[in-house]
């Protein structure tokens, strides 16, 4: 399935410029299955959760902060 | 065309360091039909380097640009790109090895005030074609002595391991090569195609050694049509 190949080249992407792949994934869930889309919505938030927030966001946002103070 | 990968992203990043001002120079030829420095990569090489740098805390300025061919001159005259190109502190060339030294020497004739330095961002590999989608395989060595009328199309200097001109040899085994179970045998491909354009009696024969002076053995080649030359 060529979207499951890209998300996994945009992972390999992610880790070497140092944000991390593990904050991209992909998952096949059918549109009746509820319960396994509530289910991995968890699991992608408890890692989101465990990671933290982008770097590279945050180092942009203290660059910002310096620049107007 | 010209085929090629992008050398790993660590490769290029230790390559780049040092500098502040980074042109990524992709090529919209062969390098881009084979998905490796065209537009789209370019762009790609250029974020993924201000976000790891950034993510570093370093302060770096990396652009994208792009030009038709780097191996021509004429794609590359245009003032307000050499204004770019003399901006940048290095050009990170993602074309083949013949569009790197190419940009290089032509900067580097063209700007006079100062050095511009020229790095490449891929490794060459082979002149080849598309297969399929994604696959790419090596299908001339450009030995400068073509064989292919005698071999139905089929080139024994490239895609047989030894490049042997009366095939196949011992290594042969159900059509597949003694080097790797996965690589055609290329005197067993060449069999089978002439026996289809019922032409077998011209490998009957002995074809004698090649002169490797007109390929790369004969050192660096040139070519020159005295009508076109200025």
């Amino acid at each position: 399935m060529r979207a499951a190949k890209r998300v996994a080249y945009t992972k390999k992407l992610l880790d070497e410029v140092g944000l991390g792949g593990e904050r991209l994934d992909f998952f096949h869930i059918a549109a009746s299955e509820a319960p396994m889309f509530a289910e991995t919505v968890k699991i992608m938030t408890e890692r989101a959760k465990e990671l933290g927030p982008n770097p590279y966001r945050i180092k942009l946002q203290q660059e910002s902060k310096k620049d107007k103070e | 065309m010209i085929t090629a990968d992008r050398k790993p992203f660590e490769e290029i990043k230790e390559s780049v360091k040092d500098y502040e001002k980074i042109m990524v120079l992709g090529c919209e030829t062969c390098v881009a039909v084979c998905q490796a420095g065209g537009e789209k990569e370019a762009e790609i090489l250029a974020s993924e380097l201000r976000l790891a740098f950034g993510n570093e805390g370093k302060k770096i300025e990396v652009n994208d640009e792009l030009v038709v061919r780097q191996c021509d001159d004429e794609f590359m005259a245009d003032p307000a790109f050499l204004e770019k190109v003399k901006e940048a502190d290095i050009i990170l060339s993602i074309a083949c090895g013949v569009g790197v030294q190419h940009a290089c020497n032509y900067f580097n004739r063209v700007i006079k005030d100062k050095p511009i330095r020229v790095i490449p961002g891929l490794n060459t590999t082979f002149m080849g074609a598309n297969i399929d989608v994604g696959l790419w395989e090596e299908r001339c060595l450009g030995c400068g002595d073509c064989v292919l009328e005698k071999t139905g199309g089929i080139c024994p200097i490239t895609r047989c391991a030894k490049s042997l001109l009366n095939g196949p040899c011992g290594g042969s085994s159900n059509g597949k090569c003694e080097i790797n179970k996965e690589l055609d045998c290329a005197w067993h491909l060449i069999i089978e195609r002439l026996e289809t354009l019922s032409e077998l009696d011209r490998i009957k024969p002995i074809e004698m050694y090649k002169d490797w002076r007109s390929s790369h053995s004969g050192g660096p080649r040139k070519r020159v049509r005295e009508d076109l030359r200025l």
